[in-house]
C-alpha cells in the first residue's frame, strides 16, 4: 500500500528523469507542435498560419506520400521478416548447437558496426564498376550491362532493404534472454509427452515469447520509422523518391527547402504514426497481459 | 510504452529541437564592445576550410597572420572547425535559425545571400565600401553587384569561379582525336569525339548524379549556357525558376546520352569522389571542374603517376566556360566594434596581394581583375596559367548551378537524373519538375 512517505520517495526518484524528459523532450516537442502550425523558415521567425503546412503535406505533396509508403513498407518488412529471422536464430541458438557462442558473436557484428560505415560499405560493395555485382554477373554468364542496384529506382528500395533486413541481432539477444527464463521442466514435460522440437517451438516457446516478440516488433517498427543514416549515405532518398522515407524527407525539407514549419509538420505526422503503430502492435500482441 | 516510443523518436525530436527555435541572441555583446583601438575584439568564426579542404592552408595563414597585421591589431579569433562544405552549409542555416551566427560567415558556394538579408541578421557593408574607395575599386562592379541586394552590398566577394574541361592527352591520342585549340567547335564535334573514344575502348566522361551531381551539372550548365542567348541568360540568372524551357529540355536529353552512352557504369547513382577517381586513375578521358582540382593531378595518393603531364584543358564546346564572381563572405549585424573587426579581416583576406597568395596556395582565381598574376606563376602552374589564358578567349560565360540554383532544385536534379537515365522520366517532365520545385522558394 502506498503511504505518504512512499509517494514522496517515488516522486523524488522520478524527479530527475521527469525533469530531463521535460527539458530535453517535452519543451522541444511543444515547440515542434506549435511551429508546425506556423510559417517558419531558416531565416524568419515563426508566424502562425493555421493548418497550411498540414494541408500542403496531405493534399499537395506527392513526396510526402511516397515517404509514408516507403516508411510503412519498411516497418512491415522489419516487423515481420526481420523479427522472424531474429526469433528463428534465437530459437536455433537456444538449443546450443556446436559453435553457438561463436555464431552468436558473429551475428552481432553487423549490429555493432556504425550504420554510416556499413552504409558506405554497401554503397561500394554494390557499385556497378568496383563492387561484387559485375564479377557475380560475369560468373553467372550475363553479358548485359551491370545492374546498378542503388542507381536504378527499380532496385534501390530492395537493395537498401537487404542491407539491414537480415541482421536482427538485437531481437535475437532479447529473445534469447527471455528463453533463458523459461523453466526447463516445462520443456522436459513436453518431451516426455512426445512433442517434437518443432512442436515445442511452435506450441510452447512461441506463445511464451509473445510479450518479448511484441517488444521486438515495437523496437523494429520504431527503428524503421526513424531510419536515416544508411539511406542518407547510400541514396539520399533517391533515385526519384524510391528510397525516400519520413526521416530523410524531414531532413531535406529542413536543409534544402529551409521550411521549418513544414518540417515540424512532418515531425508531428511522424510522431503520430509512431504512436499509432506502437499502440496497434501493443494491442495485437496483448502486451502487458499475462500468459493464459 | 510511451517511454519506448519517446526513445525511438528521439532522433526526430533531437533534429527538430535544433529547428524549433531555442534561440540565444545575446552572445555577440559578450565579444567586445569597443573598436580595435587598443581594446581586444574576439571574432567568432565557423571555419570549414580545415583538414583536407583545398583552401585549409590559405585560411590558416589568414587567421594566423591577420592579428599581427595593421588591420588586425587587437583582434582574436574564437574559432570553431567543421569539416566539409556540406556540413558547414547545413550548420550555418541552423545557426541563422537560432540567431547565434558567427561574426564572419564564410561563403560555402551556395548562395544564401537573399535569405540571409531577409533574416536581418547580417550587416549592410555599403558604408564600409563607401568609406574605403580604394578597396571598393579593387573589385569589378559585377562582383559587387552579385553580392548586393537592392543596391546595398552585403557580402565581400573573394573569388571568381571558373570551370572548363580537363582532358587526358594520352587517351585522346590513343583514340585519334586532335587536341582542340580552345574547344570543340560545336557540341556535335564533342559528341563525335566521345564516340571515337568509346570506339577505342575508352570511357569518354566522368559524370555523377549523387550529392547535387556536380560533374554532370557542369556539362548540363554548359549545354544550356552555350545553346543561345536565352540559355546563356538563364545560366547567368541567380535562383532561376523557369526551367520548363527548350534549352533545359535539350540539355537534359543530351545529358541522358552522356550518362548512358559515354560515362562509367557507376556514374548513375555515383558520388563525386569515386567518379573523379576514374579520371585521376587515367581510366576516363574528360572531366569538367575548376582549377581547385589541379593539385589532385599530381597528388600521388589520388592520381596515377605521371598524370599531371598528360592533362590538357579546354573550354566547353563553342568556347564556353563557367566564369562568375562567387558568393562572398558576410558579416553578422553585431555591435560596431565586432563588425568593424570582421570587415577588416575581409579587407585583409581580399587585398590584391592575398588574392594572389590564394591563387598560389589554392588555385582560387582572384575576383579582382586588378590582381596581377605574376609571370612566374604561369610558368610554375602551366595548367592554371592556360586556364587564365583561355578565360580571355571564351565566347560564352555563365554561372554554375550550385551557386545559382536553389538547393532544393539541385537536390531534385540529383534525384531525378538516374530516373532520366533509366527512362523513367522524360526530359520534358524533368524540366517541369525542376520548375515546380524551384517555385516552392518564391
Amino acid at each position: 500500500m502506498l503511504t505518504k512517505t512512499n509517494r514522496v520517495w517515488i516522486l523524488l526518484f522520478l524527479a530527475p528523469c521527469l525533469l530531463m524528459f521535460v527539458v530535453l523532450i517535452g519543451i522541444p516537442l511543444v515547440n515542434v507542435v506549435w511551429t508546425s502550425f506556423a510559417d517558419y523558415t531558416t531565416f524568419s521567425k515563426p508566424e502562425i498560419s493555421g493548418w497550411g503546412n498540414y494541408e500542403q503535406l496531405l493534399f499537395h505533396d506527392d513526396s510526402f506520400w511516397d515517404a509514408v509508403k516507403n516508411t510503412l513498407l519498411w516497418v512491415l518488412l522489419q516487423c515481420t521478416v526481420g523479427v522472424s529471422i531474429g526469433c528463428a536464430v534465437a530459437l536455433l541458438l537456444f538449443r546450443k548447437p556446436f559453435g553457438w557462442k561463436f555464431f552468436r558473436a558473429v551475428y552481432m557484428i553487423p549490429s555493432i558496426i556504425p550504420t554510416v560505415a556499413s552504409g558506405i560499405m554497401f554503397y561500394l560493395l554494390l557499385n556497378p564498376e568496383l563492387g561484387i555485382v559485375k564479377p557475380l554477373q560475369q560468373f553467372l554468364g550475363s553479358q548485359g550491362p551491370t545492374l546498378n542496384l542503388f542507381g536504378n529506382s527499380s532496385y534501390a528500395f530492395w537493395a537498401l532493404t537487404l542491407t539491414w533486413l537480415f541482421y536482427s541481432a538485437i531481437s535475437t539477444v532479447i529473445i534469447m534472454a527471455e528463453l533463458g527464463t523459461i523453466s526447463g521442466s516445462l520443456l522436459e514435460a513436453a518431451r516426455i509427452d512426445g512433442a517434437s522440437r518443432f512442436q515445442i517451438d511452435l506450441f510452447i516457446l512461441l506463445p511464451l515469447l509473445r510479450n518479448i516478440i511484441g517488444t521486438c516488433v515495437i523496437l523494429a517498427a520504431v527503428g524503421m520509422i526513424t531510419q536515416f543514416d544508411t539511406i542518407y549515405v547510400t541514396t539520399k532518398g533517391g533515385p526519384g523518391s524510391s528510397t525516400l522515407n519520413l526521416s530523410v524527407y524531414l531532413y531535406n525539407t529542413a536543409t534544402l527547402d529551409n521550411d521549418y514549419g513544414l518540417t515540424n509538420a512532418i515531425s508531428v505526422m511522424q510522431i503520430l504514426l509512431g504512436l499509432f503503430l506502437v499502440l496497434l502492435i501493443g494491442r495485437a500482441f496483448k502486451l502487458g497481459e499475462s500468459h493464459e | 510504452m510511451l517511454k519506448k516510443l519517446s526513445k525511438g523518436v528521439m532522433v526526430t525530436v533531437a533534429a527538430t529541437l535544433l529547428l524549433a527555435g531555442c534561440s540565444s541572441n545575446d552572445n555577440k555583446n559578450a565579444n567586445a564592445n569597443n573598436g580595435i583601438d587598443g581594446e581586444e575584439v574576439t571574432l567568432k568564426v565557423l571555419n570549414y576550410h580545415v583538414g583536407e579542404d583545398y583552401a585549409a592552408s590559405f585560411f590558416k595563414k589568414m587567421f594566423d597572420e591577420f592579428p599581427s597585421s595593421e588591420l588586425g591589431k587587437g583582434v582574436k579569433f574564437d574559432m570553431q572547425e567543421i569539416p566539409t562544405t556540406d556540413a558547414y552549409a547545413q550548420k550555418i542555416k541552423v545557426l541563422f535559425a537560432t540567431g547565434d551566427i558567427p561574426d564572419i560567415i564564410l561563403t560555402s558556394g551556395n548562395n544564401i545571400l537573399d535569405l540571409a538579408v531577409k533574416s536581418g541578421k547580417i550587416a549592410d557593408l555599403t558604408p564600409y565600401f563607401d568609406a574605403d574607395p580604394e578597396w571598393k575599386s579593387s573589385f569589378d562592379p559585377g562582383a559587387l553587384e552579385r553580392n548586393s541586394i537592392d543596391g546595398k552590398i552585403y557580402a565581400v566577394p573573394n573569388q571568381k569561379e571558373i570551370a572548363m574541361i580537363y582532358y587526358n592527352k594520352a587517351l585522346f591520342k590513343k583514340a585519334g582525336i586532335a587536341e582542340p585549340e580552345t574547344s570543340f567547335a560545336s557540341w556535335e564535334e564533342f559528341f563525335a569525339a566521345c564516340e571515337k573514344l568509346k570506339a577505342a575502348g575508352i570511357t569518354p566522361l566522368s559524370l555523377d548524379t549523387n550529392d547535387f551531381a556536380w560533374l554532370s551539372s557542369m556539362f548540363l550548365g554548359a549545354m544550356i549556357g552555350t545553346a543561345n542567348e536565352e540559355g546563356n541568360k538563364f545560366m547567368n540568372a541567380l535562383h532561376p525558376t523557369n526551367f520548363n524551357n527548350l534549352e533545359v529540355v535539350d540539355a537534359l536529353k543530351n545529358l541522358k546520352t552522356m550518362l548512358t552512352q559515354y560515362s562509367t557504369q557507376d556514374a548513375i547513382g555515383g558520388k563525386y569522389d569515386p567518379m573523379a577517381a576514374h579520371f585521376l586513375m587515367g581510366e576516363v578521358a574528360m572531366i569538367s571542374n575548376g582549377p581547385w582540382m589541379v593539385p589532385d593531378f599530381s597528388n600521388k595518393e589520388k592520381a596515377v603517376e605521371g598524370l599531371s603531364d598528360q592533362i590538357g584543358v579546354m573550354l566547353f564546346p563553342e568556347d564556353g566556360m563557367v566564369n562568375v564572381p562567387g558568393a562572398g563572405d558576410m558579416v553578422s549585424a553585431g555591435d560596431k566594434a565586432t563588425t568593424d573587426a570582421a570587415v577588416n579581416f575581409l579587407k585583409y583576406q581580399t587585398s590584391l596581394d592575398n588574392q594572389i597568395t590564394s591563387l598560389k596556395m589554392t588555385g582560387i582565381i582572384p575576383v579582382s581583375s586588378k590582381a596581377v598574376v605574376p609571370e612566374e606563376f604561369n610558368k610554375e602552374n602551366p595548367l592554371v596559367g592556360r586556364m587564365l589564358e583561355l578565360t580571355t578567349k571564351a565566347k560564352y560565360q555563365f554561372g554554375e548551378n550550385q551557386a545559382n540554383w536553389y538547393q532544393n532544385t539541385l537536390d531534385t536534379l540529383s534525384r531525378l537524373l538516374p530516373e532520366l537515365a533509366f527512362d523513367k522520366i522524360t526530359p520534358e517532365d524533368f524540366a517541369k519538375k525542376l520548375e515546380e520545385v524551384a517555385k516552392k522558394n518564391e
